[in-house]
C-alpha cells in the first residue's frame, strides 16, 4: 500500500464503511508478496501515439517537477484504447510513489481535457473533530488509492 | 449565497456561503431556478456514505439559467435556460467518448477515495460527497458548472423547467437501467421501487416497447401515480405477494428484466429486515440488498438484473447461486446523463415523459430541510420535495 492509500484505507476504516472487507483486505495483502519496487506506475491517455509524440521528451508539468529522477515510457494501448503513459523512479526509492501516481493521473487530465477540474474555492466546509481522516484523504485525493 | 448544507447526520441547514465564480474557461455559473431532493440524498443524509464534511451543499438533480460563461464554453450562452447531468462529464476522455458518462476519467476531484473503495474511481457528481466528485451541489443560488459543453443541455422552449428538471437525474438514470438492462420490444419488465427513478424506468421501459411493467412498492400514494400517470401495473408488496403476481403476470416464465430501484435502505417485511439492519449497524455490512434480493429470485432463467439504486459497499447473502444456475446477467450503473438528457428532452416536448406529478411539494430553499423530512419519512404523499431558490 503506497503513502496515500495507507489515507485512504485509514478513513475507510475509521468511518466504518466496509469495514468488514477493508480488514480482509488488509489481511490477505499482508500476507501477499509486496509489489516489485521497480514496477510502472500507468495511466491510459485517450490519445493516439502519434499526438502524444513529444510527451516523452518534454511531460506535462507535473512528470516534469518531478524532475530527472523520473523515467518515463509511452506505448500504444490495445485496440482503440489510446497511449499508455508509464512513469516510475529511474532507481527504486528516489521518488514517492504517491507523487508518481498524482503526477500522472494530473497529466492524463492535461493531455486529454487540458485542465484538471478542481472543486469549488473556497469552500464551505468547516473542520470537525472527526473530520480529519477525510481532510487527510481528500488532500491526498489524487494519488493511489488502491490497498 | 444562500445554500443547503450538511451539517452532520440526519442535519441539514440553509447557510450562507461564498458564491461561486468562474474557475476555469470551460466553466459556467448557472442561477438555480429548481433543485430537487432525490432518494440517492437520503444515504447521504443517514450517513451511509460517510465522505460528507460539515458544511458541503448537497443536491444534483436541477435546472437553471446561465448567468456566466467561461471564454472556451462553446455550447452556452447568458440567459440560456438548461438543465445539467448530475454526473459531471469531461467529454474528452476514453469513458465519455464510450457515453459511459458516469465513469468519466477528470471530473472526480479526489478519485483516491472510491479507487480505496471499489478498484477504480467513477466520475463526479454535483453535491454528493468527497468520494464523489468534491463538487458543490446545486441546493444553493447559483451553481459552478465544471466541463459546461458536456455537462449542460439547452432546454426546449416548449419544454418548462418543471418538466425538465426530472431530465436531470430520475429519468437519465431511469433510461440508463432500461438501455443497460437491454429492455426490448415484448419484454415483461419488473421494477423494486415506486419513487421517482422507479417510475420513470416504467415509462421508458413503455418507450422501448415492453409488453407489460409492473412495479412493486408499498406506499399507497406512489403506486398510485404509478397507475395514474405512467399507465403501469402495480404490486403492493404490503398486502399482496409478489412472487405469485410476477408468475401470473408472465405465464409462469419470470420477468425479462428486473429494475431495482430502491438501493441500500430497502425496507423488507419480513424478519430479514431485522437482520439486515443489525448486521448494517454493526458495520458488517454497509448496505441492505433486499429489493436486490428479490430481484435476483424473481428474475426468469438467463434474464436481466439492473442495480440502479445506490449501494455504496459490501452486503450480506448475497444469491450468488441463483445468478450463477440461472445464468442472469447482473449490471449496474450510475446515471449516463449526457446519453440521454438530449433524447429525453425530445421526448418531453412531444408530452411522451412527464415529470410534474413527481414534484408533490414545491418550496423555497429556505424551507429544505423541511422538504427533506417529508421526502424522508414520505410524509404527506412526498415523492420528491422541490427548492426554488
Ligand atoms: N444509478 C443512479 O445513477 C441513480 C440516480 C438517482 C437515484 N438512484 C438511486 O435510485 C434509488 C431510488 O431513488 P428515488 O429517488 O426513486 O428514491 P425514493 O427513496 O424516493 O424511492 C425508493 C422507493 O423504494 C421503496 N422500497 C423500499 N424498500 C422496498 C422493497 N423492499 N421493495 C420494493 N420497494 C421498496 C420505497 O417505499 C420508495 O418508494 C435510490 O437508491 C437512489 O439512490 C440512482
Ligand atoms: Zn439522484
Ligand atoms: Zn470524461
Amino acid at each position: 500500500m503506497d503513502g496515500s492509500a495507507r489515507w485512504t484505507a485509514a478513513l475507510v476504516g475509521a468511518l466504518g464503511i466496509g469495514g468488514a472487507s477493508v480488514a480482509a483486505t488488509r489481511a490477505v495483502q499482508k500476507a501477499r508478496p509486496r509489489p516489485r519496487p521497480d514496477r510502472w506506475h500507468a495511466v491510459t491517455v485517450d490519445r493516439a501515439p502519434a499526438d502524444l509524440q513529444g510527451v516523452a521528451a518534454a511531460p506535462p508539468e507535473p512528470l516534469a517537477a518531478l524532475g530527472d529522477d523520473l523515467e518515463i515510457d509511452l506505448r500504444p494501448a490495445p485496440g482503440d484504447r489510446g497511449t499508455e503513459l508509464r512513469a516510475r523512479a529511474r532507481r527504486p526509492g528516489l521518488l514517492v510513489d504517491a507523487d508518481v501516481r498524482d503526477a500522472l493521473r494530473r497529466s492524463r487530465s492535461l493531455l486529454e481535457v487540458g485542465e484538471v477540474v478542481q472543486p469549488d474555492e473556497p469552500g464551505t466546509t468547516r473542520r470537525t473533530v472527526t473530520s480529519l481522516p477525510l481532510e487527510l484523504a481528500i488532500r491526498h485525493g489524487r494519488e493511489g488509492g488502491r490497498l | 449565497m444562500r445554500a443547503l448544507t450538511w451539517q452532520g447526520v440526519n442535519e441539514l441547514s440553509v447557510e450562507t456561503v461564498p458564491d461561486p465564480t468562474v474557475q476555469s474557461p470551460t466553466d459556467m455559473l448557472v442561477r438555480v431556478v429548481r433543485t430537487v431532493s432525490c432518494g440517492s440524498d437520503l444515504h447521504l443524509l443517514g450517513g451511509y456514505i460517510p465522505f460528507m464534511r460539515a458544511g458541503d451543499v448537497i443536491g444534483h438533480e436541477f435546472v437553471g439559467e446561465v448567468v456566466e460563461v467561461g471564454a472556451d464554453v462553446r455550447r452556452h450562452r447568458v440567459g440560456d435556460r438548461v438543465v445539467m447531468s448530475s454526473f459531471i462529464a469531461c467529454g474528452r476522455c476514453w469513458y465519455c467518448r464510450h457515453e459511459e458518462f458516469s465513469l468519466c476519467d477528470n471530473t472526480n476531484t479526489n478519485p483516491a477515495i472510491t479507487e480505496a473503495l471499489w478498484g477504480f474511481s467513477p466520475g463526479g457528481c454535483f453535491g454528493y460527497s468527497h468520494a464523489m466528485g468534491g463538487n458543490a451541489g446545486s441546493h444553493a443560488e447559483y451553481v459552478r458548472v465544471p466541463m459546461a459543453d458536456h455537462t449542460a443541455f439547452t432546454i426546449p422552449d416548449a419544454v418548462s423547467y418543471e418538466r425538465a428538471l426530472f431530465a436531470s437525474d430520475s429519468v437519465a438514470t431511469a433510461w440508463t437501467g432500461v438501455e443497460l438492462g437491454g429492455v426490448a420490444p415484448g419484454d415483461v419488465v419488473a421494477i423494486w421501487g415506486a419513487g421517482a427513478v422507479g417510475q420513470m424506468a416504467a415509462r421508458v421501459a413503455q418507450l422501448v416497447g415492453a409488453e407489460r411493467v409492473l412495479v412493486i412498492d408499498r406506499v399507497p400514494e406512489r403506486l398510485e401515480q404509478v397507475r395514474r400517470y405512467v399507465g403501469a401495473e402495480t404490486i403492493d408488496y404490503s398486502t399482496q405477494h409478489v412472487g405469485s403476481e410476477l408468475l401470473e403476470a408472465t405465464g409462469g416464465r419470470g420477468p425479462d428484466v428486473c429494475i431495482e430501484a430502491v438501493g441500500m435502505e430497502a425496507h423488507a417485511p419480513g424478519p430479514d429486515f431485522l437482520y439486515d439492519q443489525v448486521k448494517q449497524q454493526l458495520r458488517l455490512q454497509t448496505d441492505r440488498p433486499t429489493a436486490l434480493r428479490e430481484a435476483v429470485y424473481q428474475c426468469r432463467k438467463g434474464g436481466t438484473v439492473f442495480v440502479l439504486g445506490v449501494f455504496a459497499g459490501v452486503v450480506d447473502k448475497f444469491p450468488v447461486g441463483a445468478m450463477m444456475n440461472k445464468g442472469l446477467t447482473v449490471r449496474g450503473a450510475q446515471m449516463h446523463g449526457p446519453r440521454y438528457i438530449p433524447r429525453i428532452l425530445e421526448r418531453m416536448e412531444r408530452g411522451e415523459i412527464v415529470t410534474e406529478h413527481l414534484a408533490t411539494h414545491v418550496m423555497p430553499l429556505e424551507e429544505a430541510p423541511h422538504g427533506y423530512e417529508l421526502f424522508k419519512d414520505k410524509k404527506d404523499g412526498c415523492v420528491r420535495a422541490v427548492f426554488t431558490p
